[in-house]
């Protein structure tokens, strides 16, 4: 990897070199749903690897645009040449923000574990002022948070308070692989279901689950541009996980972004290498792909049975998708018996992790979800199902319907 | 080391261009656990959005400029070569994957019109003429043979559609031509408007009926108008029917340079013939082939988000292209390779014609392969479960002879049928 100090000490990393490749045809341009829904962001082309050249190490940004990419990661998958246009973006956006200051606004943002840390000490009354409308007014004029955007509620027992008071585990299979369940901030402060669902399930699947000691992933953070508090949690997570893949484990996770991040964003946009960087990063699987290939080998129980509610309408996150791995919560989920799924087309919900609770972004953002919105109202389905948590609560809003993870689905399919 | 099987198919398509979108749709709609990966969309996005099987017969002298060929099933009863493409698939293979490629267009309500002893001969943005076998309904109107002027909409703030120069170069070309200044409301003014954006505009009815409204003083006189490609991407045959039916003049598209919207269409047409059967699209990782020893393969690995991932496959059909698609590299002068499972491929000595519009040798550099498609190894010997389709296939020059997307056709049809599923 070549590296250049600047003005931050952001390298210079094989991902922004990439932009050489770019023949400008524009099928990304074609892709982006942002630049589909406003005139405010000409589109990856322009902000990816044709602005990429004015970039030299230190100089300032003058490509105010980028601003406005969502990083959903659409570009990057569809581009026939392997140009890593949504991550340049990610590393340009950065630098536009350590230029401009970092608002207080997006440092809030990108603690999601510090704010679930606090939230969930004095939940539910930490919820009042994110559920007020009069302190989200507020907050919108002074911090520049969206009033409209939903915000889920604290629980007011976290995912690890839950695990650890969780009797012991009947003993595990030998011949299945042993897990390290990596939750994430959502499921540890606000949605313990989904930890539970995929403890019990790896445990039913016969698999030692272990809860290690583990940092919020970093995206957040990536995505608001403090690179260097985001790296700080990468280095702590790489450090706390490491010595398990060399005993053996896997990293198993339920929310899609974090997983994503493991193993591609610590080397993409943040720059990270070497060994436990390696180790972690090739041992990382998200819950269904894991899942996947256990059918694969043969080690996938399918004693299903009938669920609650059959009728789901299953929508791929755009952060899923880049893991590049197909749909497999919807084939698994297409096996247990009475279950209907129908899938989504649209590429992003809009949300786009912490994108669309901004206040200049959200009408983007909902622009932006609008077809997806209607293709899920449209199946008829009265559940949601969905890999990531702030598609989850986002899709919830604005259609009404309950939405899920996958996970949940299937642990009521194995009767747990 | 190979990663532990992440998935088993029964077939495997890499690439995702019409030749691979097709074979996989081919394969799910017969029943086959079917999986198209490709590195990116690419294919069908930078082409018109019709279908050529045969557009010109052999140029007289290398100064003379090729005829357009007015029946291609009488143009490819003239064809002798065994090793081309078109050969080894077979008359019926064509003949069968056109009529399926229409039926999946009609079950997504975009019809795809013509028959196989029949090109359309129709204006290019640039205001040349273009030989195609399937069209649209929206360009089909456009056929410079048909009688009434060919007037082309200038849409000011729209940079990729020069109608002055389009109807200049039809009329040196002896067509009825001229520009008519057109205005599109509600074009972004803060950046360039892309087709998409126009297109994306007229897929809504109260904004074609504001074009409509607009538009209708302007056309005293005029029977046929032509448009940019930018009828729509969700909704085109509404967009063209209605917009056809206020105007009251017959409307014709004019594709135009990438990202194309028709062939974003064809696009959408045979990815939902796909995933409606039940197969798999996976688009962004790089493949390369799985295989022990030449011969077998037992899948492709995936490259994809810091992994790889071993995708275990009874069929693996390469649909990968040629050189400027990524099927073909050329690592150092003169050197050629396979990109996927590294398999031989047929070259010649001479690269390239003296003059640029000369049609070159590479071109029809690829695969050679059996009457199955699957392709020959070093030893002269065919691999048993791994078959080529489309532009990696030695043997033709695809822009040349205007065959391009009638070898992704008939080779995809081929490549299935000989699976006996």
């Amino acid at each position: 990897m070549t590296t250049m100090a600047t003005s931050f000490d952001l390298p210079v990393l094989d991902t922004q070199l990439t932009a050489d490749l770019c023949i400008k045809c524009n099928i990304c341009t074609a892709a982006c749903p942002v630049a589909a829904v406003t005139e405010l962001f000409p589109g990856p082309k322009v902000v990816g690897p044709q602005a990429q050249r004015f970039r030299a190490p230190g100089a300032p940004v003058v490509d105010h645009a980028v601003d406005y990419c969502s990083a959903c990661g659409v570009c990057s998958r569809v581009c026939p040449h392997g140009i890593e246009i949504a991550e340049m973006n990610l590393v340009a956006k950065a630098r536009l923000a350590d230029q401009r200051g970092l608002s207080l606004r997006n440092r809030l943002l990108g603690r999601s574990e510090l704010v679930g840390r606090l939230g969930s000490l004095f939940a539910p009354l930490s919820d009042l002022p994110i559920q007020n409308k009069l302190l989200r007014r507020l907050a919108e004029w002074t911090l520049g948070v969206s009033r409209d955007a939903a915000f889920p509620r604290f629980a007011r027992q976290s995912f690890r308070a839950w695990f650890k008071r969780l009797g012991s585990a009947p003993a595990p299979a030998a011949a299945m692989p042993k897990v390290v369940y990596f939750h994430g901030c959502s499921t540890n402060y606000y949605e313990p279901r989904v930890g539970q669902a995929a403890v019990a399930v790896l445990r039913h699947l016969g698999c030692e689950v272990v809860i290690a000691e583990q940092n919020c992933c970093g995206l957040p953070l990536q995505s608001n541009g403090e690179f260097g508090a985001a790296r700080a949690y990468a280095h702590a997570n790489l450090r706390k996980l490491a010595p398990y893949v060399r005993q053996g484990y896997v990293i198993v996770g339920t929310s899609t972004s974090c997983t994503l991040t493991f193993k591609h964003e610590y080397h993409a946009v943040l720059g990270i290498s070497g060994e436990e960087h390696d180790l972690v990063s090739g041992a990382t699987y998200d819950f269904f792909e894991f899942l996947q290939m256990l059918d694969a080998a043969g080690q996938l129980k399918t004693d299903f049975r009938p669920v609650t509610r059959p009728a789901l309408v299953y929508h791929a996150p755009c952060q899923f998708r880049t893991h590049g791995v197909g749909k497999p919560a919807a084939d698994l989920l297409r096996r247990v018996p009475g279950v209907q799924v129908t899938e989504t087309q649209a590429e992003c919900c809009g949300v786009a992790g912490t994108y669309g609770l901004k206040a200049e972004k959200y009408q983007i953002a909902v622009d932006v979800g609008r077809g997806l919105f209607s293709e899920i109202r449209d199946s008829g389905a009265p559940t949601i199902a969905c890999d990531s948590e702030t598609c989850r609560w986002w899709l919830a809003q604005h259609t009404g319907l309950p939405a899920v993870h996958p996970v949940e689905v299937l642990a009521e399919a194995y009767g747990l | 080391m190979t990663p532990p099987v992440q998935a088993r198919y029964d077939v495997i398509v890499v690439g995702a261009g019409l030749a691979g979108l097709l074979a996989g749709a081919f394969a799910a709609r017969r029943g086959a656990r079917t999986l198209v990966i490709a590195r990116g969309l690419g294919g069908t996005h930078l082409g018109p959005g019709t279908i050529d099987v045969w557009g010109y017969a052999p140029a007289a002298s290398a100064d003379t400029p090729r005829a357009l060929a007015p029946n291609p099933s009488a143009a490819l009863d003239a064809l002798t070569d065994p090793l081309h493409p078109l050969n080894v698939a077979g008359r019926p293979a064509l003949a069968a994957a056109l009529g399926e490629l229409q039926t999946m267009g009609s079950e997504a309500g975009y019809a795809l019109r013509g028959t196989l002893d029949h090109n359309y001969f129709l204006p290019t943005a640039l205001g040349a003429v273009r030989p195609t076998c399937l069209a649209p309904d929206s360009m089909v109107a456009g056929d410079v043979r048909m009688p009434g002027e060919l007037v082309l909409a200038d849409v000011p703030g729209f940079r990729d559609f020069y109608a002055d120069l389009a109807a200049a170069n039809l009329r040196a070309a002896g067509h009825a031509a001229r520009a008519l200044p057109l205005e599109l409301p509600r074009l972004p003014t803060q950046r360039e408007a892309f087709a998409t954006d126009l297109a994306r505009l007229l897929d809504q009815p109260a904004y074609r009926a504001e074009v409509a409204e607009r538009w209708r003083p302007h056309l005293t006189g005029v029977t046929r108008l032509g448009l940019p490609a930018i009828l729509g991407l969700a909704h085109p045959e509404a967009a063209w029917r209605e917009l056809s039916e206020r105007l009251g003049v017959a409307l014709f598209e004019l594709p135009l340079p990438p990202p194309s919207v028709p062939g974003m269409r064809l696009f959408d047409v045979v990815r939902g013939a796909l995933e409606r059967a039940g197969g798999r699209l996976i688009v962004g990782p790089l493949v390369r082939g799985w295989a022990d020893e030449p011969g077998t393969a037992h899948g492709i690995l995936s490259e994809t988000s810091g992994h790889t991932r071993a995708y275990a496959a009874q069929h693996v059909i390469l649909a990968t292209g040629g050189f400027r698609h990524g099927g073909l590299e050329s690592p150092a002068p003169g050197q050629v390779r396979e990109a996927v499972f590294n398999l031989p491929v047929t070259t010649g000595l001479e690269w390239f014609a003296p003059l640029y519009w000369q049609p070159h040798p590479y071109a029809r550099f690829g695969l050679s392969v059996d009457q199955a498609l699957h392709p020959l190894g070093v030893d002269g010997v065919a691999w048993t479960n791994v078959q080529a389709v489309g532009g990696l296939l030695a043997g033709a020059d695809r822009n040349g002879e205007g065959c391009r997307e009638g070898i992704d056709l008939a080779t995809a049809y081929r490549a299935v049928q000989a699976l006996e599923l």
